[in-house]
């Protein structure tokens, strides 16, 4: 049986390789759903998203649908997106605004921004001797267990307990700090509009591919080089080629063997850096401009010092990747063990001069759009990626790149030097996904046959599947194991 | 909304020259399409030969086994040339634009 087969997951996940299941496997992804996504913190947002009150996003955490919303107090909450009445969903449109309160389109239940109840049709003569009113917290719609926000990007966690959002960022704070220290007024503001994708392939195969610095080569070969031969002819017209045929040649000047003098960084929680290599310091008039808005906001050390920050890709495990230079992060929001959706969101430094947007929005699209040149190839490996995982060629994905020639330095692994292309972020990544599993199998993690052994009731799984006090919940798997 | 596909002329040369690279892995094998464009409704007339034609289409498309449906509208700047109208300027407004996409549009709809 299948839960036989993963009952100790640590089997699944080898300092150097990882068993193609975790990739697969429906019964792992519920269970990654409630012990990961559903646990730490999720990017839900940025504050400028929802500038009035009544302002609200919905927002997908693990399987749970949010909403992020901002009162009149300015305060912003994150609730499920769930009358508490009968269950109905509150807010059936993306994103919009609720007015001065949400009001359920069934029977009328009216809740503050908050989510505390303020009103039920006639609630003294219907309610009157029940335990239904607003003295029952039940009766309002409920919370994400904390809410934070840094730098105006807000995170919630469906778990009421766990390290503070600072803590758990950690260093991959450096994705926030980046971005907005290179505004001259010191914070972003977000364009509303939202590139979404869906990916057919298993959540973390995009993950494991945005610090993965021996693909490019490899796989945007094609646009490199056309985009190349382009911005060669262009140059040679006109002296000077707009720098986003320079993003876009980079993927085939920098050649394969190269992607080794970059370098990641890997800390805990399975965050992840990759150092930048495009050069995005170019000396045309429209950057000469810009970086004299920075020297007078900052003066020049400190313009130095932020314009210094060598970032191409920060990865925040397991919902988000940020590209802090060119202003656009990409937040994941798992839908199946093989469809993924990603929201890709592109930010304005506030007080920049218009190009340095124009820049920022060229890099969005071609990367992002339905017609980008470069994530099209990605998406098309993703799903092979998939495709193969399930099939019963092999049992393991190999991580072993430069494996054993990793430097731990106080709690971050960096990567050995020439050892760019190293697997270092995918083993980080997966050494986080393995850590959560086990912390949370606490209470009797000797008991075998079991992929969920608390001693008491398990909450976290269906209700259908739930134990009594004091015994393994065993889940029925769908599928005979191979 | 955003345009994705706002690409001047060397824009427009390094996407032909990317989807007939050999390696450009999402698009092998190239795809057959099949467009329908009715409700030609012609808007603007100058008297220098350009006219401004606004119409609906809808678009089939095959790639391996799979088929996809677009559907929207143009508008087209055509001018005259000796050969007949030429496009100058096409613009693509789909149905879908706001939706998520589990597809991407290498080429021109």
């Amino acid at each position: 049986m299948l839960h036989e087969r993963i009952q100790d997951l640590s089997r699944c996940v080898e300092p150097d390789r990882v068993r193609r299941e975790v990739y697969t496997d429906p019964e792992i992804f519920e269970l990654e759903m409630q012990r990961i996504h559903e646990q730490v913190w999720i990017y839900c947002g940025h504050e400028s998203q929802v500038p009035k009150a009544g302002d609200y996003y919905t927002v997908q955490i693990g399987r749970q649908p949010m909403l992020m919303v901002r009162g009149a107090d300015g305060r912003i909450s994150v609730l499920y997106n769930r009358c508490p009445h009968r269950g109905n969903m509150m807010c059936g449109d993306r994103h919009g605004n609720a007015g001065d309160f949400f009001r359920c389109s069934y029977h009328a239940w009216t809740f503050q921004h908050d989510g505390t109840l303020r009103s039920i049709p006639m609630m003294e003569s219907g309610y009157a001797g029940t335990r239904y009113g607003r003295d029952n917290p039940d009766c309002s719609m409920k919370r994400a267990a904390r809410v934070e926000s840094y730098r105006g990007f807000v995170f919630a966690s469906l778990a009421k307990d766990g390290p503070a959002l600072a803590e758990f960022l950690g260093a991959s704070r450096v994705a926030f700090d980046d971005m907005c220290d290179r505004a001259p007024a010191g914070e972003v503001e977000i364009v509303p509009n939202c590139f979404r994708v869906i990916q057919h392939s298993n959540w973390k195969i995009f993950l494991e591919n945005q610090l993965d610095a021996l693909h490019p080569s490899v796989v945007h070969q094609s646009t490199g080089r056309a985009a190349h031969e382009v911005e060669k002819q262009i140059e040679k017209r006109t002296g000077r080629a707009p720098l986003s045929y320079h993003m876009l040649s980079a993927f085939a000047t920098v050649t394969i063997d190269k992607w080794d003098n970059f370098q990641t960084l890997n800390y805990p929680y399975g965050h992840c850096i990759l150092t930048g290599y495009m050069g995005l310091r170019p000396k045309d008039p429209d950057t000469v401009a810009y970086e004299k808005t920075l020297i007078k906001a900052y003066g020049k050390q400190r313009t130095e010092e932020i314009l210094a920050v060598n970032i191409h890709h920060v990865l925040i495990y397991p919902g988000l990747s940020v590209q802090s230079p060119l202003q656009q992060l990409r937040a994941v929001r798992p839908l199946g063990v093989d469809r993924t959706l990603t929201e890709i969101w592109h930010f304005r430094l506030k007080g920049a001069p218009e190009p340095i947007y124009r820049r920022s929005l060229a890099y969005y699209n071609l990367v992002n759009s339905p017609a980008t040149l470069i994530n099209a190839d990605d998406l098309e490996n993703f799903w092979k990626c998939h495709q193969g995982l399930a099939s019963d060629g092999g049992d393991w994905v190999s991580f072993g790149r430069h494996h054993g020639h990793d430097i731990e330095k106080d709690g971050t692994v960096e990567t050995a030097p020439n050892c760019g292309t190293s697997e270092a972020p995918m083993r980080n990544q997966m050494s986080s996904f393995s850590t959560a599993r086990r912390t949370c199998s606490t209470a009797s993690a000797g008991r075998t046959g079991s992929i969920c052994s608390r001693r008491t009731a398990c909450t976290g799984c269906p209700p259908t599947r739930r134990t009594s006090t004091g015994t393994a919940c065993r889940r029925s798997s769908p599928r005979t194991a191979t | 909304m955003p345009s994705i596909f706002a690409e001047d002329r060397n824009l427009m040369d390094v996407r032909m020259k990317r989807v007939l690279h050999p390696d450009a892995w999402s698009q092998r094998p190239l795809w057959g399409t099949n467009h329908v464009v009715s409700n030609v409704v012609i808007q603007k007339n100058s008297p220098k030969g350009e006219i401004e034609v606004r119409s609906r289409f809808h678009m089939m498309e095959l790639r391996r086994d799979d088929v996809r449906h677009f559907a929207g509208s143009y508008t087209h700047h055509l001018k005259k040339t000796k050969d007949g109208f030429r496009i100058k300027l096409q613009r693509v407004d789909m149905t879908n634009a706001q939706a998520a996409y589990d597809y991407v549009l290498q080429v021109w709809v």
